[in-house]
């Protein structure tokens, strides 16, 4: 499945693929890069993948929230995912960006939120044995952090969506 | 449904032999009655005729024999009498009609009845199957009841626009009339408006020996500037042609109201008019005749609908979306008018324009409306908790309510609930004094907290009165200065609606010790906080010794704002209109700088200004001529906001930004502007509270605009 593929597909039916590979102890994980980084969300976190809408700015609010969007009625705050994890001071202008993407993403308390992130890469099958807890790189380990993935020579960051969501 | 109706063994062990002799015979001899009743009731149905004492009778026995079943534990007599009485109440309310398979149904239960009545004294395990069978099956149908459309046949063909208006004495007095078997007559009648008064008590007059007059309305159509259309709604068992005899006239025409057959059958048949009475005269008293038996219900239409408000609410976002196409609808409109060779397109776009808009207004109104309930919802609430709150506390409290009609937003009534139980239960612990200490100062022993509502332009103003001890401002004092909410020099400046303001604070509660009423961690500034997330705002007044007063100013609606647009910073934000006082012209010469706030001079008084841009760490425009100060207000409190540019008014519907910004303070929330903007909502008293509180604009870090949404 390209990631061209991967934005016009529901979520719905993302949800039961990913679901659907559970047994095989094979999860699959959306890869995006951020800044130099690349970082992963496992694909059920992801409701639907969005070319940047454009944006409202709200003063006064963290850093990292970029600004209000409008998807289909609904309000979605974006957050841009390098200022989040302290890899930018300022955020891009997702305008400028032509791979910049919107995950958008539904926080435990139901909030829909939209991060920002520099490029969607691939959809990654990382199966258990491919998969290091975030203990294994010591500590001082972000809490955003769940672990790392590595298939072959790639390295993937594993991230929590409720941690990556939490007040910032 | 069956496991339900176990025959319970222990069914009357604990009452004597005698007890519950008596139990069986007064059960029975209701039974006989019931089974004559119910025979009495056939007959008339089969000449087409209704009773409602006896079907009142029927279901006044039934009721005494559920609850005589309860008493001596005959669960399936008591199950069968519930769900019966389930029946007989929607018949007597004329939700269902008096049908052969109704009236079969009862039958069937007297023969149950008959037979619970053997098997309690003489219970045979073997028996009960069939009377569970009949319990299942009339449960099921009590469930099930008949859809809204078959119940609601009406047995004539009345205007349903009439029959909403009927007040529900009428209605029962026309239900009455049908189900004695009157035939109904419509009587049109055109009066002199100078003369309306005599004419309609002759008119009367000659009714009152034909029947009964059930209701006059106006008719609303027919009727010019000196006379006036009635309609009057005549119950008579004569026939038509003797009601047309003794009252049509040139000004009086009179109708039989036709009996409907059953709904799906052939169209009712065309009204006769009293001018084709020669013509004809048989089929008169045929209406009468085979009415009874189509069912004896006047009720044609069930005059309220229970809507989830979350469907309100998404209808109300359709409206929003309809206001944005309005918005972009009247911009096309302008250009298309601009244009002189479109001038007659431009024309006819723009009756269609304002068309559109005038009846996306009604439906607006529609929905607002339908949204609207009587505040005294929640009184009701309160009156509970003041009985509960004065016991525990050992005080006397009478609650007054006035207003209660008052209608607001069901959900800012929902919201509200909360903060008057805290406020009430506020002014019992800290405002009423005991009765004792009342008694010294001379005041009643009871004391009084009295809650008025009211509208007053576009807001609702709720008053939350006592007469207690008032607000110790020594006291206020010495805790904010011992909780830090305050220091020496703040006390010092501090008037006394600034002292008294200090309630709202977080971490203030003027009580010591917790208790079991007020002091449960959520103080005043919990109420403050929800009623300003309502868009309301809270101003207390207090007298020591004689009382305090909140009170609250809501917004009537939350779902739709009228709203200033306004720029600031290359921004769009829309102010709500109800905080607009008014917009002038900004002039730089004129304002004063004063202990490092800007100050302007309007009508006389100061009004403190702040720049917009500044205030929210925007990067500001080249300072030209041309800006704006919006006045805008709260309770009594005003503050004027330079802007750069008015875009306009516009309606928006109004959402709230989600948690992940629940920390920025001074916008109510966002809304569609249209074009895919979204725009952010000023929290105007949130502003003011910042602003005068700080004492000068807060210097918000500057932070560069990297992101702007669209120039």
């Amino acid at each position: 499945m390209t990631v061209a593929d991967l934005a016009r597909t529901p979520a719905g039916r993302l949800a039961r693929r990913a679901h659907s590979l559970e047994w095989e102890h094979v999860t699959e994980h959306l890869a995006f890069r951020v800044v130099d980084e690349l970082f992963a969300l496992p694909l059920t976190d992801i409701r639907e993948l969005l070319a940047p809408p454009p944006l409202t700015f709200v003063p006064r609010a963290p850093r990292a929230a970029l600004g209000l969007a409008s998807v289909r009625g609904e309000l979605v705050t974006v957050l841009d995912l390098g200022v989040r994890f302290g890899k930018r001071a300022a955020p891009i202008d997702p305008a400028a960006e032509r791979r910049a993407r919107v995950l958008l993403v539904r926080a435990p308390d139901g909030e829909t939120l939209g991060l920002l992130v520099d490029a969607v890469e691939s959809v990654v099958r990382l199966a258990d044995d491919e998969i290091e807890p975030a203990s294994a790189l010591g500590g001082g380990v972000s809490e955003h952090v769940l672990g790392l993935g590595r298939q072959g020579s790639q390295l993937l960051v594993l991230l929590s969506l409720p941690a990556v969501l939490k007040a910032q | 449904m069956v496991g339900g109706f176990r025959y319970r063994r222990s069914r009357v062990a604990d009452a004597t032999d005698k007890a519950r002799e008596e139990f069986f015979s007064e059960a029975q001899e209701i039974v006989e009655g019931l089974s004559r009743d119910l025979l009495a009731l056939d007959g008339l149905a089969q000449r087409g005729q209704a009773s409602p004492e006896l079907v009142n009778d029927v279901f006044r026995a039934v009721h005494t024999l559920k609850g005589l079943a309860g008493l001596f534990g005959a669960t399936r007599m008591a199950t069968l009498s519930h769900d019966l009485e389930e029946v007989l109440d929607d018949l007597r309310l004329g939700r269902v009609e008096l049908t052969r398979e109704v009236l079969d149904l009862l039958f069937r239960a007297l023969d149950v009845y008959g037979q619970l009545l053997t098997l309690e004294r003489a219970p045979d395990e073997s028996l009960f199957g069939v009377v569970d069978e009949f319990l299942a099956d009339l449960s099921k149908r009590v469930r099930r009841r008949a859809p809204p459309e078959a119940r609601a046949s009406a047995a004539y063909d009345l205007d349903p626009g009439l029959l909403a208006v009927l007040t529900e004495y009428e209605e029962h007095r026309l239900r009455t009339c049908v189900a004695s078997g009157f035939s109904l007559f419509r009587v049109r009648a055109r009066f002199n408006l100078l003369t309306i008064d005599e004419e309609l008590e002759a008119l009367k007059t000659r009714a009152k020996p034909l029947g009964e007059i059930v209701t006059y309305l106006p008719t609303g159509d027919g009727g010019d500037a000196e006379s006036i259309d009635l309609e009057l709604l005549l119950a008579s068992r004569e026939e038509f042609p003797v009601i047309a005899a003794r009252l049509a006239s040139e000004r009086v025409s009179v109708e039989e109201v036709d009996r409907r057959r059953d709904p799906t059958d052939a169209p009712p048949r065309s009204l006769r008019e009293g001018a084709a009475l020669a013509r004809d005269h048989e089929g008169a008293e045929e209406p009468a005749a085979e009415g009874g038996a189509a069912g004896l219900s006047l009720r044609s239409v069930s005059q309220t609908v229970r809507v989830d408000i979350r469907k309100l609410d998404s209808l109300m976002n359709v409206v929003g979306e309809l206001s944005i196409v309005r918005s972009t609808l009247a911009r096309i409109t302008e250009r298309v008018r601009s244009n002189p060779g479109l001038r007659e397109l431009g024309f006819e776009l723009y009756r269609l324009q304002r068309s559109f808009e005038r009846h996306l207004g009604e439906v607006q109104d529609g929905i607002l409306e339908v949204r609207m309930v009587p505040i005294g919802q929640i009184f009701d609430k309160l009156g509970r908790v003041v009985r509960q709150a004065s016991r525990e506390a050992g005080k006397q409290v009478s609650l007054v309510i006035t207003g209660a009609e008052t209608e607001v937003d069901k959900l800012i009534v929902e919201e509200l609930s909360d903060p008057l139980m805290h406020m009430v239960r506020n002014a019992i612990d800290h405002g009423i004094e005991p009765v004792n200490d009342r008694a010294r100062v001379g005041k009643p022993e009871v004391g009084t907290i009295a809650i008025n509502a009211f509208q007053k332009g576009s807001h609702v103003l709720l008053e939350i009165e006592d007469d207690g001890r008032g607000i110790d401002r020594a006291r206020v004092r010495e805790i904010a200065l011992s909780r830090g909410i305050l220091d020496q020099t703040g006390a010092a400046e501090l008037d006394d609606r600034g002292l008294l303001g200090l309630i709202f604070l977080p971490g203030f509660s003027t009580k010591g010790a917790v208790d079991m009423l007020a002091g449960r961690g959520v103080g005043m500034d919990v109420v403050k906080t929800n009623i300003s997330r309502l868009g309301g705002v809270i101003d207390v007044q207090s007298e020591p010794g004689i009382g305090t007063k909140m009170t609250i100013t809501l917004p009537i609606t939350l779902a739709i704002l009228s709203s200033l647009l306004v720029e600031a910073g290359g921004q769009s934000f829309a102010v709500p209109l109800s905080a607009v006082e008014e917009a002038l012209a900004y002039d730089a010469g004129t304002s004063r700088v004063v202990d490092a706030r800007e100050v302007m001079t309007l009508r006389g008084a100061s009004l403190p200004l702040v720049h917009l841009d500044a205030l929210l760490g925007l990067r500001a425009r080249a300072r030209g001529r041309g800006r704006y100060v919006l006045v805008v207000s709260a309770g009594t409190r005003r503050l004027g906001v330079v802007v750069d540019h008015l875009e306009g008014q516009q309606d928006i519907v109004i959402k709230p930004l989600g948690r992940s910004l629940a920390s920025v303070r001074g916008f109510a929330g966002a809304a569609q502007l249209g074009d895919q903007r979204v725009g952010l909502v000023l929290d105007a008293p949130a502003l003011i509270d910042e602003v005068l509180a700080s004492g000068e604009a807060r210097k918000a870090e500057p932070r560069a605009k990297d992101v702007a949404s669209s120039p």
